[in-house]
């Protein structure tokens, strides 16, 4: 029994079963959220263990879910450096800004901004990129809702978007943030059970993860190990290094790499000759075992460093680097994030709970580049057809038997739920309390009363969910992982600087904080902006120093970014804040001596 | 209800229990007013002492402060250069690269497994030293 999508209905019920689930969850722990300080930080007294889970599962959205492991099947070694980023980053939160951050009292970064410099206007300065980092952070997630939900239930896109972004909306807007966070820790479990499930499936049935990688790294080419159709789409490039043996079911139209065009009737057996052809009239090709794979990277290139991902630009080396410091710095800004560490109880609980999403998160990254080195050796039709995108629902089809691969299909479903929605929530929490806090309650109405602000949390809420749906809805054309990018360089240029040299240096000043931060951030969103619509221009020129540091702005903004807070800073020293000694105090004496006050009271 | 304080008079009479209570109460709240002055006060002194900058309190915070820093910066800079030296590491290692592990090559290995329990480990490491750190600074505010 199909869906519509040609998947089993096994999936959908999960795919189902985990949104009511989650709705479920989320309706239950209404009836316990009373409180204000419940909506905004869960009272700051969710257990270590809970929390991190949480974290973990916000954190680790449809990219890390699904993106990975389908980008290492697709570029291969390179691809390793994003999960080791994403879990150094929360190493680098730990050591900088944890536990100060927590101790300070402040619920959201601008809160940081202000409570260190005294002053309003930096806060609004600071929302303005909190906004926009949590806006297009969310795009990403609501694209990959829409485009599961289709294949799912074949259902057009914008239904997918709107039935994730309204749940999502629900559980957020009624039970705040003490309500998501167990959405969140059960979806992190979902999560990791799906992959492991999937990982120690698939292995069991078709050989160890070193067997794979062994048949698919070595010099020779990457071939079909038995015959396999693929429907091609007109206009569909193919590169092979070698001829391939192949037999059309439909009629097709082929560009050889001569420039010689062909009509190929159905039924005919023909050889595509190494080299680069087009497809002219698209329809099915059955590839015989032993040919090779057309578009899949050679062994060696995809197993090693400086590969077809980092190398594209010209300048591997740089590439690399700046993309490893992006991931790390950026994850330990992400405000997102950060807003979760003020539901610690105290400065250590902040520490201990980093300390175990650090143990979750690697956990976790130990099979994305397990799943893509299977998906290179099992399914590399999807390298034919251009589709390794969807490399986790396409995994479980190829391992017998029936019922193990329709089980995998459905926890893979479940898993990829989890993922769009854990994240979306996060950000929206995040958006909703930026909207709530930091504009209505601390900008607009500064006496408003308890029953004011949960209300504005809620139409904020509300608010957040519509810009995410009307938005997520218009996307679907874009190529919009790059914004995922762009919220980490915003996060690493701006927000990181910021709160490190705020927690540890004495000497920053408000000019220099606001100067840094401004051009820190508008420095990496303009590199970036650059880079994505100055890319499909074709310049000529792709492989240069500046399309590097265009397309990476991290090794470069960073430092300009910490360069522009110190010497301004020096510049204006007079402008240092009176009561500086106090405020370190606060940031970095133990709470058990008594010192503290927060920002968020009932 | 602290001792001496009126009680309910009329038909309702307490029994002796509730009286106890009563009392105990008294003294817990009494107690609790005594060493919030007691914190405020601490509390007012230190925030004094460090305030003024050149006092024993104030250098102990910077002390502190500069420890964590130190710390922090000591285990990035671990962290940075290990990771900074494994792409290049091919070209300066292939054979040890090479290097099978449960059929899988050590280059491959170390990035898609072996890192997270050291990045564990290095997190771990840091806030046992930064607590450790803190309860020397409590100890010596004592």
């Amino acid at each position: 029994m199909l869906t519509p999508g040609g998947i089993h209905w096994l999936s959908l019920l999960t795919f189902f079963g985990v949104a009511v689930a989650a709705v479920g969850v989320g309706l239950y722990t209404t009836r316990v959220v009373r409180t204000t300080s419940d909506y905004f930080v869960a009272s700051r007294m969710v257990s270590p263990v809970l929390n991190a889970s949480a974290i973990a599962g916000e954190y680790l959205s449809a990219a890390s879910f699904m993106g990975v492991a389908a980008m290492v099947m697709a570029f291969g070694y390179d691809v390793l450096w994003y999960p080791v980023g994403y879990a150094a980053g929360y190493l680098f939160l730990l050591l900088f800004v944890a536990a100060p951050l927590r101790r300070f009292g402040a619920y959201t970064i601008p809160d940081f901004a202000e409570g260190r410099f005294d002053s309003p206007t930096f806060r609004r300065v600071v929302v303005i990129f909190v906004l926009i980092v949590g806006i297009f952070y969310m795009l990403p997630q609501m694209k990959g809702a829409g485009l599961t939900f289709n294949v799912l239930t074949g259902a057009p896109y914008w239904v997918g978007v709107v039935v994730v972004g309204g749940v999502i909306t629900l559980n957020v807007a009624l039970g705040g943030m003490k309500g998501i966070t167990y959405v969140q820790a059960f979806q992190f479990w979902v999560k990791l059970f799906a992959l492991t499930l999937l990982g120690l499936g698939v292995m069991t049935v078709a050989g160890w993860y070193g067997h794979h990688f062994e048949r698919v790294s070595g010099p020779e080419p990457l071939r079909f190990p038995e015959a396999k159709v693929v429907a091609h789409q007109a206009g569909t490039v193919l590169r092979l290094p070698e001829a391939a043996r192949v037999r059309a079911l439909d009629p097709v139209a082929v560009e050889f790499p001569g420039g010689e065009l062909r009509q190929i009737p159905a039924g005919t057996a023909f050889t595509l000759p190494p080299g680069q052809s087009r497809i002219v009239a698209g329809g099915r090709l059955e590839y015989q075992a032993g040919s090779a794979v057309p578009n899949a990277p050679a062994g060696e290139s995809w197993a090693k460093p400086f590969g077809p991902f980092t190398s594209g630009l010209g300048y591997p080396l740089i590439f690399t680097y700046s993309l490893m410091i992006a991931t790390v710095l950026g994850t330990a800004g992400l405000p997102h994030i950060l807003v979760r560490f003020y539901t610690n109880k105290d400065g250590e609980a902040a520490r201990q709970t980093t300390i175990i999403v650090v143990g979750l998160i690697g956990l976790f990254y130990l099979f994305p580049p397990l799943i893509g080195t299977l998906g290179r050796s099992l399914v590399p039709e999807l390298y034919a057809s251009g589709e390794t995108e969807r490399l986790l629902l396409a995994v479980p089809s190829a391992v017998g038997p029936e019922w193990l691969s329709r089980l995998l299909e459905a926890v893979v479903a479940a898993g990829a739920f989890s993922a769009f929605m854990s994240t979306t929530s996060g950000l929206m929490v995040a958006v909703a309390g930026a909207l709530a806090h930091d504009i209505y309650t601390r900008t607009l109405r500064p006496r408003a009363s308890s029953r004011a602000r949960r209300l504005a949390f809620q139409a904020s809420a509300i608010l957040a969910g519509l810009i995410a749906i009307v938005a997520g809805i218009q996307v679907e054309r874009f190529a919009i992982n790059m914004l995922v990018g762009w919220a980490f360089a915003i996060s690493a240029a701006s927000f990181f600087p910021l709160l490190t040299l705020g927690i540890w240096w004495k000497g920053l000043t408000l000019p220099g904080a606001m100067a840094g931060t401004v051009i820190g951030g508008i420095s990496a969103s303009v590199a970036i902006l650059a880079a994505m619509w100055l890319a499909p221009l074709d310049l000529g020129a792709s492989e240069s120093l500046l399309w590097t540091l265009l397309a990476q702005p991290a090794i470069w903004a960073i430092p300009i970014a910490f360069g522009t807070m110190v010497s301004v800073s020096r510049l204006t020293r007079d402008r240092v804040p009176l009561d500086i000694n106090l405020k370190m105090l606060r940031m970095h004496v133990p709470e058990q001596l008594g010192l503290r006050t927060e920002y968020i009271r009932e | 209800m602290a001792e001496g304080a009126e009680r309910p008079t009329g038909d309702w009479q307490p029994t002796e229990l509730a009286l106890e209570l009563a009392d105990t109460a008294g003294e817990i709240e009494a107690y609790l007013a005594e060493l919030g002055r007691f914190w405020a006060e601490e509390e007012q002194a230190l925030i004094q002492e460090v305030a003024e900058q050149t006092t024993y309190g104030a250098i102990l915070l910077e002390d502190l402060i500069r420890r964590q820093l130190r710390l922090g910066l000591g285990v990035a800079a671990l962290f940075i250069g290990g990771l900074f030296s494994l792409p290049i590491a091919y070209l300066f290692m292939p054979e040890l690269m090479g290097l099978r592990l449960f059929g899988l090559p050590l280059g491959w290995l170390i990035p898609a497994a072996i890192i997270y329990p050291f990045v564990w480990a290095l997190a771990w490491f840091y806030a046992h030293r930064a607590r450790r750190y803190e309860e020397e600074f409590r100890e010596l505010l004592r």
